[in-house]
């Protein structure tokens, strides 16, 4: 199954909170864990994806389904052409998977 | 001083606002839920405004640049030489290696390319005409350098500081917050005493 997110949004930036969350719920709305059906998250004339979206919508996923089901079945496609995607998307899955490993690290930048 | 609780007052008005590093930082990455929740939702919120601009200066962004690039050095800094004998200090790390590097450079366009993704709503303000002595005096004790300098430009462009803590708490500006505590501590302020 292929999700658009330009559909989604109706716009070709994915730089809001609720960017994400349209997203994140779109996927939800399709996807859940008995079905398993893998999930193409679609990119394609989206020419600029912030951190906030991606934490608002893949990170959100790796909270509901771990690590390994979101890497099984839920993949960004057609990226390559936004700037950083790449960089941006691992930071988020890194963080995420380390949330624990890093909280005194955020405290600190956050203090 | 006015404190708008945003519990009650989300919709932010077609005017000017300083958003606190601590509520910026989670909206590039740094994130500190539930908390931060309520404040990317309310930056949302001023993106569907024409008219309501968030004020940005030289220091702040060079303050949450700072913060962000750490946060990231210190990862990698882990992954390379934790629990390492003969391990560089992490601020050699920081200035010898990790300024030097690939990741440096990907992770400072990263956060480059988030902000001007913002860009529709932003302006970039700094203190005008301050005098030296305005600008350097403040109480150690309640504020910071740079906090101080928020104050002051908020003061100049009559702009509403977003925060969740406590640091601009008594001082003559707009200031709103989901921290209630902060909002409590307003409200009793100002009660007429018996």
């Amino acid at each position: 199954m292929k999700i658009s997110v330009i559909d989604i949004l109706n716009s070709s930036n994915a730089s809001l909170h609720d960017d994400g969350i349209k997203v994140y719920n779109e996927i939800r709305r399709n996807f859940n864990s008995s079905q398993k059906e893998e999930v193409e998250v679609d990119f394609s004339d989206i020419k600029r994806c912030s951190t906030l979206f991606l934490n608002a919508s893949f990170g959100k996923l790796l909270a509901d389904f771990g690590e390994e089901e979101v890497k099984k079945y839920i993949h960004p496609v057609s990226y390559t052409h936004i700037l950083n995607f790449t960089h941006k998307y691992s930071d988020m899955w890194d963080n995420f998977v380390n949330k624990e490993n890093y909280q005194a690290y955020r405290e600190e930048a956050l203090a | 001083m006015n404190i708008i609780n945003l519990h009650n007052n989300s919709s932010p008005k077609d005017c000017y606002y300083i958003l606190d590093s601590n509520v910026w930082l989670p909206i590039l990455g740094i994130d500190d839920e539930p908390t931060s929740q309520h404040y990317k939702i309310f930056f949302d919120k001023i993106f569907k405004l024409e008219h309501a601009k968030i004020v940005l200066c030289s220091l702040q962004l060079s303050e949450i640049l700072n913060r962000l690039l750490r946060f990231h050095a210190r990862k990698l800094y882990d992954l390379k030489y934790k629990s390492r004998s003969g391990s560089p200090k992490f601020t050699e790390f920081y200035k010898s290696e990790y300024r030097c590097s690939e990741q440096f450079k990907l992770q400072y366009e990263s956060i480059i390319d988030d902000i001007e993704g913002y860009f529709s709503h932003i302006v970039f303000k700094d203190l005008t005409d301050a005098e030296f002595s305005v600008i350097t005096s403040f109480d150690s004790k309640k504020s910071d350098f740079n906090d101080h300098y928020l104050y002051l430009l908020a003061k100049q462009e009559s702009a509403i500081i977003i925060t969740h803590d406590a640091d601009f708490f008594g001082l003559d500006i707009e200031v709103g917050t989901y921290n209630f505590k902060l909002y409590k501590s307003y409200t009793d302020s100002i009660k007429p005493k018996n």
